[in-house]
């Protein structure tokens, strides 16, 4: 703003803008090649690991692939469980190898994730349990792979999700 | 303003303070945007792309962060006080489980136990002294993309056996609908 004085001649004191608005574009513009509108972080709820396998494992020295008992199994609520393998040959070790679904009539394997998505889909009209799955990976599985297969659960309408302990040896 | 005195002639002048006003409002705006994405995040996590995730409970504040990956020294060689960096080298080798929690050193599983017995009985404590049910911390994991899935599930684990009930797993919003492949 300029403030004047009507009755002497003199140097107007003005505030310099421009330099200042140079100022605010040069961090205008380091402000915008620095923003990544890039994909935002979410989160998903778990279910919790089963009781029963929580139990087993209280004392750390039994094995994580200790098997579950029968009567305790039968006390998980999900119906489902999707299988997902692994490699273990340096090249495609950590990538999706093979996919079964295991329920109570016994384990088919699947070939993709697309199809699994049909399958599971077909599979929820007629199973008990249609909020709950589980997922068994193999231990090196990487991580990326099982929550793309949690994704495909999740499409398939199943909202819980819980994992079970790997398998041994993998 | 400053138009000139009439009588004086055409005085043009850029009228540069709407102009100003504009670009501070952006700037600000931009300036927050960076702060909210910086919050809490550890950069060395590549986080998996997931269509499943929902967007954050911001409402929600008790959180409890655990950050998980293959460990890689490059991510700590410029930003760690060198004898930090000895010993960290020392106990890790490239691709090792590493558990980064904000605050403290990389950590291996059974000083997570420790580390998180420890968070959780004091919780436990504070809650009792306020005279609420139970720990309502959420425990949150951020996975690595290339951390493996054995990994995860023994934290999981481990979260549950101290006594945490609520786990929150993150990863990226993927919005392209049919990208699972």
């Amino acid at each position: 703003m300029t403030i004047r004085r009507k009755t002497e001649a003199g140097p107007e004191p003005t505030l310099p803008i421009t330099p200042m608005l140079d100022m605010a574009f040069q961090l205008l513009a380091f402000f915008v090649m620095t923003y990544h509108p890039s994909d935002l972080e979410g989160q998903m709820e778990l279910s919790l690991p089963s009781e029963a396998i929580t139990q087993a494992q209280d004392k750390e020295d039994i094995k994580p692939d200790a098997p579950v008992d029968k009567d305790q199994d039968l006390k998980l609520a999900a119906n489902i469980t999707v299988i997902v393998r692994t490699q273990r040959d340096n090249i495609n070790t950590g990538f999706i190898s093979g996919i079964s679904l295991q329920d109570d009539a016994g384990t088919t394997a699947v070939d993709t994730l697309d199809k699994l998505r049909e399958e599971l889909k077909s599979r929820r009209a007629n199973v008990e349990n249609k909020e709950n799955i589980k997922i068994q990976a193999d231990n090196k599985l990487k991580w990326e792979e099982v929550i793309s297969v949690m994704d495909v659960c999740q499409q398939a309408g199943f909202k819980n999700i819980s994992f079970v302990p790997p398998p041994s040896g993998s | 303003m400053s138009h000139g005195p009439p009588g004086e002639g055409a005085h043009a002048e850029p009228n540069l303070t709407p102009l100003l006003d504009v670009v501070l409002q952006l700037l600000m705006f931009f300036m927050m945007c960076v702060n909210f994405v910086n919050e809490q995040v550890n950069e060395d996590i590549k986080l998996p792309k997931s269509q499943a995730v929902k967007p954050m409970d911001k409402a929600e504040a008790d959180y409890l962060f655990i950050n998980l990956k293959p460990f890689a020294l490059a991510d700590f060689q410029d930003r760690l006080p060198s004898d930090v960096l000895a010993r960290v080298q020392e106990k890790f080798r490239d691709g090792d489980e590493c558990i980064l929690v904000p605050g403290k050193e990389p950590m291996r599983r059974n000083e997570l136990r420790v580390w998180l017995k420890q968070q959780f009985d004091d919780a436990k404590q504070l809650a009792e002294q306020r005279g609420e049910k139970g720990v309502k911390t959420a425990v949150v994991i951020r996975g690595h993309k290339d951390a493996e899935y054995g990994q995860v599930f023994e934290i999981l684990q481990l979260c549950k056996n101290v006594g945490y009930r609520r786990l929150l797993l993150r990863a990226l919003t993927k919005n392209s609908p049919g990208g699972a492949t």
